[in-house]
């Protein structure tokens, strides 16, 4: 790279420190209580969460309850990146699957006792912690996009591991798209479903079950919407290692 | 001592880092001929950005945003607004990454190579 | 010690390794350095309180580093 380019971008690193240290007035202190950010909205907020969902964990009861939509149109958003990673690379060509045995001298180091060991011992916790998380979203730290991300990590291990064959299942990247848009189409519904009953979309307390308290009804709102994130954000990022692990040459 | 070096970092030295680290991630994606290296500038900047929204939504006397027993009162509680926000920005940057590197092997296929100026060829600039 | 100056101190590693991943060369090199980079990201966001986005950091530095591997098999590994 020349030596203007590093110039040019330089001069607006500087510009933008100078504006921090020209300009003391406009940013609040780090760790102001008073600051706006804290004042109005979040205060609300934190006030009134537990009472108004359920969900001892805040951050959980604005994703799923205040902001949902900001959290369906996310979810739309993952989905998306994943069909256009199937959309850009579909017309190359896969690596033949035959083409893809271990040659002899590297076989060793692939199957050795010790790595099958410790996947055969990570993968079981790595699925179990993913499921804690995701129904202990609500009363601790965790949530949907976490879960799913976890048991897309136990497929990948057992995806990338050569000797462990796809034991939790072979998916193909259209399965995993379209598994994302299930994921999509169960957060929809769980929004639809108030609207039967009398109520706007996404909102909890008209969901038709029986239930004697409204915090209830948020509870089971906040897991259905929880299972949507789970399916979509593990299968997209199935899609996205799929649709580039196919295209890729392992040579050694 | 400390004192001084903490008023500081509280008043300016903190967003003054996060400017740098800004900055660094937009001249890497000006700067490197390399697109790999520019979609690792791009997470960099994302990053900064990430963590300027939740330098907003600090207190000094907070605890995490989980609601415990017998304490009330929104000062008790760090800021949980901008967490929800992110939490949902660095989803979407593992989406765009995705996009980014499927793009990038597009690339590879086509051209044969990821450096910039052998794609775009000698002497575009002059 | 307060949070605020351990939150400088991380901030300012999290330059450093920016600087490394701009004038770096080697690709493979890179990723590593770039999943520290996020580990200490998510230790900066521990230290703000947000431990939900540096559970979701953490969880999402792997994967990334994960497919930036895959990619770098099927490219020249070296850069100029």
């Amino acid at each position: 790279m020349e030596k203007k380019k590093i110039i040019g971008a330089a001069v607006i690193i500087l510009a933008a420190v100078a504006a921090v240290i020209w300009a003391p007035d406009i940013l609040p202190a780090v760790g102001d209580a008073e600051s706006p950010v804290n004042s109005y909205l979040s205060t609300y907020y934190i006030e009134n969460s537990l009472e108004d969902t359920g969900a001892h964990n805040m951050v959980t009861a604005v994703l799923a309850d205040y902001r949902g939509f900001d959290t369906l149109f996310e979810t739309c958003v993952m989905f998306l990146a994943g069909i256009t990673a199937l959309m850009v690379l579909s017309s190359t060509a896969k690596v033949d699957k035959s083409q893809r045995e271990i040659q002899e001298p590297y076989k060793a180091s692939f199957s050795g006792t010790v790595l099958d060991t410790a996947f055969r011992v990570v993968v079981p916790i790595i699925v179990i912690y993913a499921f804690y998380v995701f129904a202990h979203g609500e009363t601790s730290l965790g949530g949907g996009f976490q879960a799913g991300a976890l048991l897309a990590i136990a497929y990948m291990i057992d995806r990338i591991i050569p000797n462990f064959n796809n034991s939790l299942g072979n998916m193909t990247e259209e399965a995993a798209a379209m598994t994302a848009g299930v994921g999509v189409f169960i957060y929809i519904l769980t929004g639809l479903l108030p609207m039967f009953n009398g109520g706007n979309f996404l909102q909890y307390e008209k969901l038709p079950f029986g239930a004697e308290h409204a915090a209830e009804l948020h509870s089971t709102g906040i897991i259905m919407i929880e299972i949507g994130v789970v399916v979509c954000v593990m299968a997209t990022i199935i899609n996205i290692l799929e649709v580039v692990l196919e295209r890729t040459e392992f040579d050694d | 001592m400390i004192d001084i070096i903490e008023t500081f970092l509280a008043e300016k030295g903190i967003y003054m880092m996060t400017f740098v680290l800004m900055g660094l991630g937009i001249l890497g994606m000006i700067s490197c001929g390399n697109y790999m290296k520019k979609i690792m500038c791009m997470n960099i900047m994302q990053v900064s950005i990430i963590f300027f929204f939740l330098a907003l939504g600090q207190k000094e006397q907070g605890t995490l945003p989980v609601f415990v027993e017998n304490l009330l009162g929104a000062d008790a509680y760090i800021n949980p607004l901008p967490h929800a926000l992110m939490l949902t920005a660095i989803v979407v940057s593992l989406g765009t990454t995705g996009v980014a590197l499927a793009l990038l092997m597009k690339i590879k296929g086509i051209y044969g190579t990821i450096e910039e100026e052998e794609i775009t060829g000698e002497g575009w600039r002059k | 010690m307060s949070v605020i100056i351990l939150e400088g101190a991380f901030l300012l590693l999290l330059i450093i390794i920016a600087i490394v991943i701009i004038f770096g060369k080697d690709l493979l090199a890179l990723t590593i350095i770039y999943c520290a980079f996020s580990f200490s990201a998510m230790m900066l966001y521990i230290l703000t309180g947000a431990a939900d986005v540096a559970f979701t950091e953490a969880v999402i530095g792997v994967i990334s580093t994960v497919y930036f591997i895959i990619a770098i098999k099927s490219i020249n590994r070296r850069c100029k």
